[in-house]
């Protein structure tokens, strides 16, 4: 079954499937977008928080929004003892907790109907067993049609086991007429040959086209919005290269510290965690060519030829291109806070870093001469995602001969919190004497649009059962990202040496403001 | 403010001054209120007494859809004639910020009721869609440059005296600009819900396959609700290739299968659409309005499956729900334009 884009109206695009056979006729032109079929998804690592925070709230609120065909059921994989009425009733409280709209709760009653449990260990292939004659019970009982969505939402060591477990069972391969479909969440590895490793044993039960790598940071509304703001306004397209723009930034701030995620972080650091994946998806979105279409494959393209152009770094360059650091004690919010290496379950000696700054070089025709400057970190005083592109400067004549204040235009989308777009120029100050002054337009969409803006698993799992994979990972942009993070992994396990020390409530090392001064350029105040 | 007192509906003032005045509502404002405006929503109705009732719409609306709002009261008939306008902001909180939207209210009376496009002009927005929704009967005679403005034309054609003379003057203002004015019948958004319902009734394989061989089809609608009722077995027919039987005595759909199906609209009072059976063969497709509450239940019977009644989310009742789920769609709705294709000997 393939994809197709079809133009709805004017407006409103949707990736769509191509019709299919036993397709129920009613179901065209109800909603802007294409609905699922009816399916069921199957959540390993059912009883885990990811479960309870995230997906059961966002599958009832897409529920709940008539966003789901009636028959998509859930079924939890897990091997703590449970029914399917106790499993129902924790997902009531976790879903009444965190849906991000209140709960009625006949509607759950309703959707809640459709929730089961099965219990079993992952390495257990009699539990998969049983599972697919579930499965088929489940399909025949409610129309599900043989179409299944397995979640790997365990850790990622148990990855290995379930694929290989799906497999030998044939839960990997869909009844006749339906599809089954696989989505893995990050981290995608840890290093390049364990991402390989990985996708090589994804791929030995799923077909890539099957296959949907979850990053949230693409589900987000403004990480969306990126690509229209770019591709369907005529105003920026034009001044987007290194004709007119000076330098990018792109920075995730966060006031947390490793809050109990200790035994993972220590093992990541900030460059695993947020730069491979997220930073870099922005990083593509910003910098990708326009795509052929609006198609999965056209826009994957374009993102994985950004990952290939990136500059190497080498030994010397990570030194000068890249900056880490780990936060000391100091205060957020006013409240003391410990160092990161007094942390709970931190080694006490720990060289991971929480804090990363690098340069980073696209060596294309478009970029040439333009550095991305990309931050992220853990105890900054705000939390912040967002990308501004920092445009050269007027000419130092007429109005700019003899200013001290910022003059150069910057263009800044606020991905979280307060997603929304500004742009800063220069303006005349009221009055007889000629004043010239920085202005910001601002653009929120909170204030503009004022319904609630669905989660991003909302989204990305209403995609992933339509089929459509554009804002998910593919392999090969999980290998090139590695491949560049990697370079930068090598040079620090060689010397430790230029690990950097901020305070808790910093902006940061100061080494990171050297980073940018090279440039005639400072982070943005934020 | 009694329902037909328009004094009370804002502050007065002069409709040369409206810009300055309203700039300087924003000021005394300060910053504590950020003025929000993403489409000029027009409201022209004729009936006095609505104009409470409009401008708490307004306050409803202005929550999901910031906008421009110009509320129009125009009564024709009066023998005196003028001019008069109030200004108003509807503001509501979204996380620390207080989010405003402007509603201009106009009273024109006698002749300067004519005067409606130069109003309508002169006090948009500039640069933003147009979207106006016509509470009042619509007139044969049309003024051509004011629908051409229009992007969005709303009406609820559920609250037509009579329709067929009605929807030949929309598809007349659907045709002008180059038909760039998308139709937007509140009555056709009244259905949303029960037409995502009813296909869900039909996901099952099983159900599936007795879709196409339907023989009955039985809805229960509110009193002032026909049309509601004839667009949904309209909207039936067209997805499903039925040919209206004109019969005089019982008109019926023919399918593609050759099987005759006959429906039967009842009128009953509560929800818009408070039940539709289906039958197929020895099956039967129910939903079923829960009584107050806003849910329907659906529920499959065929002999041998299981029963799997469940609920979903009923119609919207409300007007403001409705404008507000016509606002969000933010397109055209093909599958309308066939639906009352389909029944439009049946008006």
């Amino acid at each position: 079954m393939g994809q197709c884009l079809v133009r709805v109206t004017d407006q409103v695009y949707v990736i769509g499937m191509s019709e299919r056979k036993h397709a129920n006729p009613l179901r065209g032109g109800l909603l802007n977008r294409a609905l699922p079929e009816p399916c069921t998804v199957v959540i390993f690592g059912a009883t885990g928080d990811l479960t309870h925070r995230k997906l059961v709230p966002a599958l009832y609120n897409l529920a709940a929004e008539g966003a789901l065909p009636q028959s998509v059921n859930v079924v939890g994989f897990a091997r703590r003892d449970k029914t399917d009425e106790s499993f129902r009733e924790e997902l009531g409280e976790a879903t009444r907790k965190h849906s991000r709209q209140a709960v009625n709760e006949e509607l759950w009653a309703s959707f809640s109907d459709s929730i089961f449990y099965h219990r079993s260990a992952f390495d257990d292939a009699s539990g998969y067993e049983s599972l697919a004659k579930r499965l088929n019970d489940l399909d025949s009982e409610r129309g599900t049609r043989g179409n299944r969505l397995f979640y790997l939402a365990a850790a990622p060591d148990q990855f290995q086991v379930i694929l290989e477990n799906l497999r030998e069972s044939g839960l990997n391969v869909a009844p006749a007429g339906g599809w089954a479909r696989v989505i893995v969440e990050k981290p995608f590895g840890t290093d390049l040959d364990s991402a390989r490793a990985l996708n090589a044993l994804v791929e030995g039960s799923f077909p890539e086209s099957e296959t949907y790598r979850i990053d949230h940071y693409l589900g987000k509304e403004t990480a969306q919005n990126l690509m229209v703001l770019r591709f369907a306004n005529a105003i920026f397209e034009h001044l987007w290269n290194g004709r007119y723009i000076h330098h990018v930034q792109i920075t995730a701030s966060e006031p947390l510290g490793v809050e109990g995620r200790a035994g993972y972080y220590e093992k990541s650091g900030a460059l695993r965690d947020m730069v491979q994946n997220h930073l870099l998806q922005l990083l593509c979105l910003t910098a990708m060519e326009p795509p052929a279409g609006l198609d999965a494959d056209s826009i994957r393209d374009e993102k994985v030829k950004v990952l290939r152009s990136l500059r190497p770094l080498t030994s010397e360059t990570v030194r000068t291109h890249v900056v880490r650091a780990q936060y000391g004690a100091g205060a957020i919010n006013g409240k003391r806070v410990a160092a990161y290496r007094d942390e709970e379950n931190v080694n006490p000696e720990s060289v991971t870093e929480t804090y990363v700054a690098l340069q980073i070089n696209i060596d294309n025709w478009r970029w040439a001469g333009v550095p991305f400057f990309v931050r992220v970190g853990k105890r900054l005083p705000k939390a912040a995602t967002e990308i501004a592109i920092h445009f050269k400067g007027a000419p130092p004549v007429l109005f700019n001969a003899a200013s001290d204040s910022p003059t150069d235009n910057v263009l800044v989308i606020r991905i979280q919190p307060d997603e929304g777009i500004s742009l800063r120029m220069s303006a005349k100050v009221p009055g007889a004497a000629v004043r010239v002054e920085p202005v910001k337009m601002d653009f929120h969409y909170g204030t503009s649009f004022g319904k609630a803006t669905p989660e991003a698993y909302e989204r990305l799992l209403l995609d992933a059962m339509s089929g459509d994979p554009t804002l998910f990972a593919r392999r090969d942009e999980v290998e090139e990202a590695w491949k560049f993070i990697d370079q930068i992994h090598s040079a620090w396990e060689s010397d430790a040496s230029d690990l950097a020390v901020y305070s808790a409530g910093s902006w940061g090392p100061t080494e990171a403001d050297d980073l940018l001064a090279q440039h005639d350029a400072t982070w943005r105040r934020l | 403010m009694s329902s037909t007192d328009i004094e009370g509906v804002g502050l007065p003032v002069e409709i040369g001054k409206i810009d300055r005045e309203l700039g300087k509502l924003w000021e005394e404002a300060g910053e504590s209120k950020t003025r929000a405006s993403l489409i000029n929503l027009v409201l022209y109705f004729e009936d006095r007494t609505q104009v409470q009732a409009n401008t708490q719409l307004i306050a409803d609306i202005a929550t999901e859809h910031a906008c421009r709002a110009i509320l129009i009261l125009a009564e024709p008939g009066t023998s005196e004639s003028g001019a008069k306008a109030w200004i108003n902001a509807h503001c509501h909180l979204a996380g620390k910020r207080q989010i405003c939207s402007e509603q201009i209210t106009f009273h024109l009376a006698g002749e300067t009721a004519k005067a409606l496009p130069s109003i309508v002009f002169s006090h948009l927005d500039s640069d933003l869609p147009l979207c106006l929704w016509w509470q009042a009967p619509f007139q044969r005679t049309i003024d051509e440059q004011l629908w051409a403005w229009v992007d969005r034309l709303v009406f609820d054609s559920a609250q037509w005296e009579e329709p067929p003379a009605s929807f030949e003057i929309i598809r007349k203002i659907g045709s002008l600009g180059e038909g760039r004015t998308v139709l937007g019948d509140l009555n056709w958004a009244r259905l949303l819900e029960t037409r995502i319902a009813i296909a869900g009734l039909f996901d099952h394989a099983v159900a599936l396959e007795k879709l196409s061989k339907l023989e009955t089809v039985a809805i229960d609608h509110s009193p002032g609700h026909r049309t509601t009722a004839l667009l949904l077995v309209g909207w039936l027919a067209s997805r499903l290739g039925w040919k209206l039987q004109p019969m005089l005595d019982k008109p019926f759909f023919l399918a593609p299968s050759g099987t005759h199906v006959r429906f039967d609209l009842t009128e009953k009072p509560g929800p818009s659409i408070s039940r539709c059976l289906f039958t197929s063969g020895d099956c039967e497709f129910l939903l079923k309005h829960c009584n107050e509450r806003n849910f329907f239940e659906a529920t499959v019977s065929c002999p041998g499956s299981q029963e799997h009644p469940r609920i979903t989310k009923a119609g919207r009742e409300k007007l403001a729900d409705l404008l507000i789920s016509e606002l969000g769609r933010g397109s055209r709705h093909g599958h309308y334009r066939h639906a009352l294709d389909a029944i439009l000997p049946l008006l």
